[in-house]
């Protein structure tokens, strides 16, 4: 048994757990803990091959909700979420955090560069914004580095009178090999892995990767319910990873802070199974996942797609009206394989055509149900994720089907094809050889295991904001029910944040990092 | 391969489906079904169904596939998922020696109905369980009906021609249970999986491969 203790620990080491980490040990002298499920694996592992580097992501790449139907992707590894994603940057929506202040009487969080948020000097929202974009270098893409794929969507959406726009991405010397979801083989781009975990490292904060923890110890101190310590286990590190800082085997660690960061699906897990007090049957509901349909096109020509960077391309136009985005992404063969439907020569006829096929997503910005939910499983020994579109969500994607099949057309391709084997129309699937034949698409109903549908930004089940009822936590992330126990993450934000999820995540966590540096004293530290 | 508990099975192989395991309890009287659950099913008892399967996703004879066999991809396959050999794979061992007895498709009840249940989440949403349980029966009756005229009434999957496999696993697609059609996935997903990922099947689909050669990670 390992024994350590620290004055803060920190649980996960992606987008929120890196920057508080890199945060709190710059600003304070404190002794501090990040452990991290996943490895520690640096970009000269990486090599590039789908199969090798499900080692990166929660259970293998495998994780899924409870149905099977729909992919939940999240990393785990040092780096989280950061390490495997496509470097998609969107600044919070200020509209979004006024909506939250508004249903759950949220405080904080200015989008007033003036303000001094909890008497905090320039503690705001835009200069911790600034902060991290600095840290990450986030920068739009410039056109040289929009490949033919990407150029499609923008093509096709042109045709249509669709805006378009070029993503901003948190990258530095990109060589656009197109590997972004086997994470970056050549550093460049600037996850927490090569960031913020290597400020933290260098501040002297101890990492501790490979380990799981089982669940925090809440004890009476002070006359008050306290979370002191927390129980786990390392196992063995794998091969590519770096060395562990502690030995394999049973781990307790002591803290007068915890602060909680693994992610929408493992947080709520990790307080259900430590047993945190939940009155309003709050913790782990009301998930949402940015539900996403892959669209694939098949051109008469040869284009750039796999190689360059993934996605520099995305429409917002549906956002406002339909909560839909169009983003620019392609996969590596084995996920084509998975996505393309059908079996025999069927699939095999269009997975030939991969130097030909365009694709993208249409993502959605999933409405709060209480039913999709996070439920830590002791049997299955790991959460399961209850999760199904509502009706509205239904129709919202529909349109988006229909939408996107015609920017497909108008960008050029010859066929559209949805994975899919629903019927539609006159149609046994959704393949299409005419834009007139996407009004069929008013006939999908998106059920599980007829129609794929990925996710890869769970969020919204440890909520935050004033309303004790719909809430877990309070604005500053503390929990009601114990003490020295705060939650920054994905799972903080109250409905989904309204785009790709990474830099309001880092936004949110330079700032709560910042606070608590300047409030240590609320923390007993 | 060891006894092992359901919650042993149940914790270690969701994602291939060890939910249909239940449904053994349900068909275990018939003398056939039993011996291939209550029994563990030898190797080779199911390796036929596997081959199968293979054969029936992957189009060997299509002009330009590339140039790997049934032997290759099996191989490989029972590699990446040790399927012979860990504990957390013999959920779909049964599951397989279940899909193998073609007659038993349209099952829908007991433990195989609460499946299906559990996966609609009716306890939390509502819903007519007794009416779903029904209606799946009816329709996935029908499909079977249609596909077994052409088929032995006592057929075995691993008995079909390639062609009937391939209808005989779009019954599975298209079932109306959610249960059914994930395991279709599943198998569908080993597959791609195995194959695609192998270097020697990407100059077939004009995959030009990493940048960089295989690291540690990978061995």
């Amino acid at each position: 048994m390992t024994r350590l203790a620290c004055d803060v620990l920190i649980i996960g080491s992606g987008a929120a757990g890196g920057v508080l980490a890199a945060t709190l040990a710059e600003q304070t002298k404190k002794k501090i803990i990040v452990v991290e499920k996943g490895g520690w694996f640096g970009g000269e592992s990486f090599d590039q091959r789908e199969w090798d580097m499900r080692v990166l992501y929660a259970e293998d790449g495998r994780r899924t909700t409870a149905d099977g139907a729909m992919a939940v992707r999240g990393g785990e590894c040092v780096g989280g979420g950061t390490t495997v994603n496509y470097a998609l940057c969107f600044n919070p929506i200020e509209s979004v955090w006024d909506g939250w202040r508004r249903d759950v009487g949220l405080t904080g969080f200015s989008f007033d560069e003036h303000a001094n948020d909890y008497g905090v000097t320039g503690l705001n929202i835009p200069s911790a914004l600034q902060e991290v974009r600095t840290r990450i270098n986030v920068h739009r893409a410039e056109d040289d580095e929009i490949n033919d794929n990407n150029r499609a969507l923008e093509r096709g959406c042109t045709a249509l009178g669709i805006p378009s726009k070029h993503f901003e991405l948190n990258m530095r010397g990109c060589v656009r090999s197109g590997f972004c979801g086997e994470g970056c083989s050549y550093g460049a781009k600037q996850g927490t892995l090569v960031t913020y975990m290597e400020d933290a490292i260098a501040h002297g904060v101890q990492l501790i990767h490979h380990c799981d923890v089982e669940r925090i110890v809440f004890e009476k101190k002070n006359g008050a319910m306290s979370a002191v310590a927390v129980n786990g286990r390392v196992r063995r590190t794998r091969v590519g990873s770096h060395p562990n800082s502690v030995p394999v085997g049973r781990i307790e660690i002591e803290a007068k802070l915890i602060i909680v960061a693994a992610g929408a699906v493992a947080t709520p897990a990790l307080l259900q199974r430590s047993h945190h007090p939940d009155p309003h049957r709050r913790i782990g509901r009301g998930l949402v996942t940015h539900p996403s349909l892959p669209v694939i096109g098949i051109m008469d020509h040869a284009i750039s797609n796999y190689r360059g960077i993934p996605g520099t391309v995305y429409s917002d136009a549906y956002a406002s009206s339909h909560r839909i985005y169009f983003e620019t992404l392609f996969g590596q063969p084995v996920y084509g394989s998975v996505v393309i439907p059908g079996i025999g020569p069927e699939h095999f006829d269009v997975l030939r055509e991969l130097p030909r096929l365009i694709g993208f997503g249409a993502m959605l910005l999933d409405e709060v149900d209480d039913n999709n939910r996070v439920e830590w499983n002791e049997a299955d020994g790991k959460p399961r994720i209850h999760y199904q579109l509502s009706d509205g969500d239904r129709v919202r994607l529909r349109f988006a089907a229909q939408r996107a099949m015609e920017v497909m057309f108008a960008a050029g391709a010859r066929s559209v094809l949805l994975p899919s084997s629903e019927r539609v129309g006159p149609l046994p699937r959704p393949r299409f050889t005419t834009a007139a034949e996407a009004a069929y698409c008013s006939d999908l109903r998106f059920e599980p295991h007829r129609t794929t549908l990925t996710s890869a930004h769970a969020q919204a089940t440890t909520k935050m904001g004033e309303d004790e009822r719909r809430t877990t936590t309070n604005s500053r992330g503390e929990s009601r029910a114990i003490r020295n126990l705060v939650i920054c993450d994905s799972s903080s934000f109250p409905t989904s944040c309204g785009a790709n999820p990474m830099l309001s995540i880092m936004t949110m966590a330079r700032y709560q990092g910042r606070r608590i540096a300047a409030e240590l004293a609320r923390y007993d530290l | 391969m060891p006894q092992v508990s359901r919650r042993a099975v149940l914790q270690s192989a969701p994602f291939l489906l060890a939910t249909l395991v239940r449904c053994s309890n349900a068909v275990a009287g018939r003398a056939r079904v039993a011996e291939a659950f209550i029994v563990d099913p030898s190797w080779n008892a199911y390796r036929p169904v596997l081959r199968g399967v293979i054969a029936a996703v992957l189009p060997f004879d299509a002009p330009g596939f590339p140039p790997i066999t049934l032997d290759d991809v099996e191989q490989r396959l029972l590699k990446l998922f040790p399927i012979e050999n860990e504990i957390r794979f013999a959920g779909l061992q049964r599951t397989i020696a279940f899909f193998d007895e073609i007659s038993l498709f349209p099952l829908m009840s007991g433990p195989l109905l609460q499946e299906e249940i559990t996966v609609r989440d009716l306890a939390a949403r509502g819903g007519d369980s007794a009416r779903i349980g029904a209606e799946i029966t009816a329709t996935d009756n029908a499909a079977f009906t249609a596909f077994a005229t052409n088929v032995k009434p006592d057929a075995r999957f691993r008995d079909l021609s390639t062609a009937a496999q391939r209808t005989y696993l779009e019954l599975w697609r298209d079932s109306a249970s959610i249960v059914k059609r994930e395991f279709f996935g599943s198998l569908r997903n080993l597959v791609m999986i195995t194959t695609w990922s192998m270097d020697a099947t990407w100059p077939s689909i004009g995959y030009a491969g990493p940048l960089i050669p295989r690291t540690a990670i990978g061995s």
